[in-house]
């Protein structure tokens, strides 16, 4: 089996170590001995997302973020189709504003979004840093990650996490991230796919058994990062697994 | 009110350092008293000040100290207070009771982001910008909102001195006039590379028109030697440049001329040794007299330390949490020796003591992947996050098998020192840095 992972916007969409959710995805399907290519694409490259087995993008500064979105916006119709159609989206960071209907610039300036999802995007005078501990209904085990973002997401109908703590879409929300079909989107920043086993275990599943439900699925190693995730549970969030 | 204020500030810093808590409290307790008094106090005619996310307190010793050697008489926050308070401390050390500084020049280390608030009292004449680079992204968020603050402090009337290499830098200039702007930079050698090492970086496309930069050749993440493939941004021309480099002997000559003898043997050492030169090179310093001063320039151990241990190399590179850009060049160091067998320490006991988030967000910043290119013996993961840099290096695609966790230094003692095997590389955060030396010590007697 073959598997082609598009990384979109991977130099300029790459602020706080997204590239770690690429790279689980592609040793955990390599070990399954499934032959993965990783198309790096930019600003400067022509987009086919009939190609792509799964599209992943990361967090950018705003500057980088208005610039993938000029270029995003030009395979509009191809996007909201592929979505339609349950292509695997992960959209981790402030990546997933370019699919709602626009972003509020902190200087009032109104970037029209790809208008795929209701939500809008709206930059803020502060920003949300924070510790999260989300709950999905994928897994029984808590989502552990970080939030760190200078706007809000308002108005969004497709929740993915539940919070547990932390802060959410924005201040006091109860929940985060955008789940809709196969298009999987959150705030929370960096190598989450790393942090959360469990959840990169269904998410890889589910991706191999779409792509070749007689896929004979082996037995994932998650020996080191289930020790990284118990052990950070034990440090920060002790009250939560006496419970 | 300010004879007051700076008494109280001078007795604080008396007890201070009895205590050995001199930094920043003696600045507090003075604007405690008046808020004002930074304002009151009578600078030395010459102002400068050095910024950046990383090499400020280096680069800021090192032109204090050629000051010094020179004759001058200097003031300067050698204390390490960077912030508003540490700023503070120095300004009462050096002045008499009527507040007047008793100093021909005021060399200053400023926090990047306290620059706004520093810079509009103390009215630098010459700033040194060392680089903008991914740094505690929970405080700092990204580095062009630290951009935003620094260019916040900047006036029409500075001289600034930046390294021509990084393009970034370049974006403080492109809509900022400045009454002078000079570059120093490193040359092409035998370290340098045709793609950059590093994954992530902060540039690379043009700040002007967006096309792709390309470069001739890389120095260290984005620095190196660039042009925009469509218009006429480019790397500007330098007044000093780093023309020959011999990490063996610490040997850098500048302008094919000058020899100057680095405090060690690193590419940021490298740096911040041109942006010091540069900056007393500006300042009418005769450029003999700056290599020979900083030729003799006091061994800085806090970020390195090279010894031998039962006949083994040991190399001691401190690196901040939070701070890829330090670990980067901890990795290309390693590039230097290519050929010995390896055991690398790696590891901190606690994220940040600034504040209590845990971002793991920056390890995946960290280019690991060079490890692979290198002979391992074992890699040790240290501390809280071990598992974290455990996972880190999994998919990094070094072998698990050469991968060993342990829960702090002394539980990692009888293996780093009975059971690993080539050179040493401690890849450690400061916290660690005098555990680590004392242990290999004491494990030599």
């Amino acid at each position: 089996m073959n598997f082609t992972i598009a990384h979109l916007y991977y130099d300029l969409l790459n602020l706080y170590g997204e590239n770690g959710n690429v790279k689980v995805l592609k040793k955990q399907l390599e070990d399954q001995g499934i032959k993965v290519t990783i198309k790096f694409l930019t600003i400067d490259d022509e987009l086919n997302f009939k190609d792509y087995d799964l599209v992943y993008m990361g967090m950018g500064t705003e500057e980088h973020q208005a610039l993938a979105l000029k270029h995003l916006r030009k395979y509009k119709d191809q996007v909201k189709d592929m979505i339609e159609e349950g292509k695997f989206f992960i959209v981790t960071g402030n990546s997933i504003e370019l699919f709602g209907k626009q972003i509020i610039t902190k200087e009032d300036k109104k970037l029209r979004g790809l208008n795929i999802f209701n939500y809008e995007a709206k930059q803020e005078d502060f920003r949300i840093v924070d510790e999260a501990l989300f709950k999905c209904e994928f897994t029984k085990k808590y989502i552990l990650g970080f939030q760190n973002q200078r706007s809000v997401l308002l108005g969004n109908e497709y929740p993915l996490f539940r919070v547990i703590s932390g802060t959410g879409s924005y201040p006091n929300a109860s929940s985060e991230g955008i789940h809709y079909k196969n298009f999987y989107g959150t705030y929370l920043v960096g190598p989450l796919l790393v942090r959360n086993p469990e959840f990169t275990r269904y998410l890889l599943r589910k991706m191999i058994s779409t792509k070749n439900n007689r896929f004979q699925i082996k037995k994932f190693n998650f020996i080191v990062e289930n020790n990284a995730y118990n052990d950070f549970l034990e440090h920060h969030y002790k009250e939560f697994i006496t419970k | 009110m300010k004879k007051l204020s700076i008494l109280a500030g001078k007795s604080v810093l008396f007890l201070g350092d009895k205590m050995h808590r001199g930094s920043s409290l003696p600045g507090a307790v003075a604007l405690k008293l008046d808020k004002e008094l930074m304002k009151k106090i009578v600078l030395p005619k010459k102002v400068i000040a050095v910024t950046g996310s990383c090499g400020k307190g280096s680069t800021s010793k090192m032109i204090a100290e050629v000051y010094q050697k020179l004759g001058y008489k200097v003031a300067h926050n050698y204390r390490e207070g960077n912030l508003a308070y540490g700023v503070m401390t120095t300004l009462i050390e050096y002045s008499n009771l009527n507040g007047v500084m008793d100093a021909d020049v005021l060399v200053l280390e400023v926090d990047e982001r306290y620059t706004k608030l520093v810079f509009p009292i103390i009215k630098p004449d010459v700033v040194v910008i060392t680089n903008i680079s991914r740094d505690q992204p929970p405080r700092q968020g990204h580095f062009d909102l630290v951009l935003e603050d620094i260019k916040k402090a900047l006036t029409e009337d500075m001289h600034l001195i930046l390294n021509a290499d990084d393009p970034y830098l370049q974006k403080i200039v492109l809509d900022q006039k400045f009454k002078q702007v000079s570059y120093y930079s490193l040359e092409k050698n035998k370290y340098s590379t045709k793609t950059s090492l590093c994954g992530n970086l902060n540039m690379t496309h043009c700040p002007k028109c967006h096309q792709p930069l390309t470069y001739d050749y890389y120095q260290f993440e984005a620095i190196g030697a660039y042009h925009c493939s469509k218009c006429s941004f480019k790397t500007p021309k330098s007044i000093h440049h780093g023309t020959k480099m011999n990490y063996e002997k610490r040997e850098l000559t500048i302008d094919d001329t000058y020899q100057v003898t680095i405090p060690y043997d690193t590419l940021y050492c490298v740096y911040n040794t041109l942006a010091a030169f540069t900056t007393l090179s500006v300042e009418g310093i005769d450029p003999h007299q700056i290599s020979e001063a900083i030729s003799e320039s006091s061994y800085n151990k806090k970020n390195f330390n090279h010894y031998q241990y039962k006949s083994r190399e040991i190399y001691v590179l401190n690196t901040k949490n939070e701070n890829s850009s330090t670990f980067n060049h901890a990795l290309m160091f390693l590039n230097q020796h290519k050929k010995n067998l390896k055991t690398i320490v790696i590891g901190w006991d606690v994220i940040s003591l600034r504040y209590a988030y845990n971002d793991l967000s920056w390890l995946y910043d960290i280019d690991f992947e060079v490890l692979k290119k290198h002979d391992i013996d074992r890699i040790i993961c240290l501390g809280i996050n071990r598992y974290d840099l455990a996972t880190r290096l999994k998919y990094s695609g070094i072998d698990t098998k050469k991968i060993f966790v342990y829960e702090d230094l002394k539980k990692a003692q009888g293996s780093i020192q009975k059971r690993t095997k080539g050179d040493v590389y401690a890849i450690i955060n400061f916290n660690y840095m005098d555990d680590f030396n004392k242990m290999m010590k004491d494990g030599e007697k």
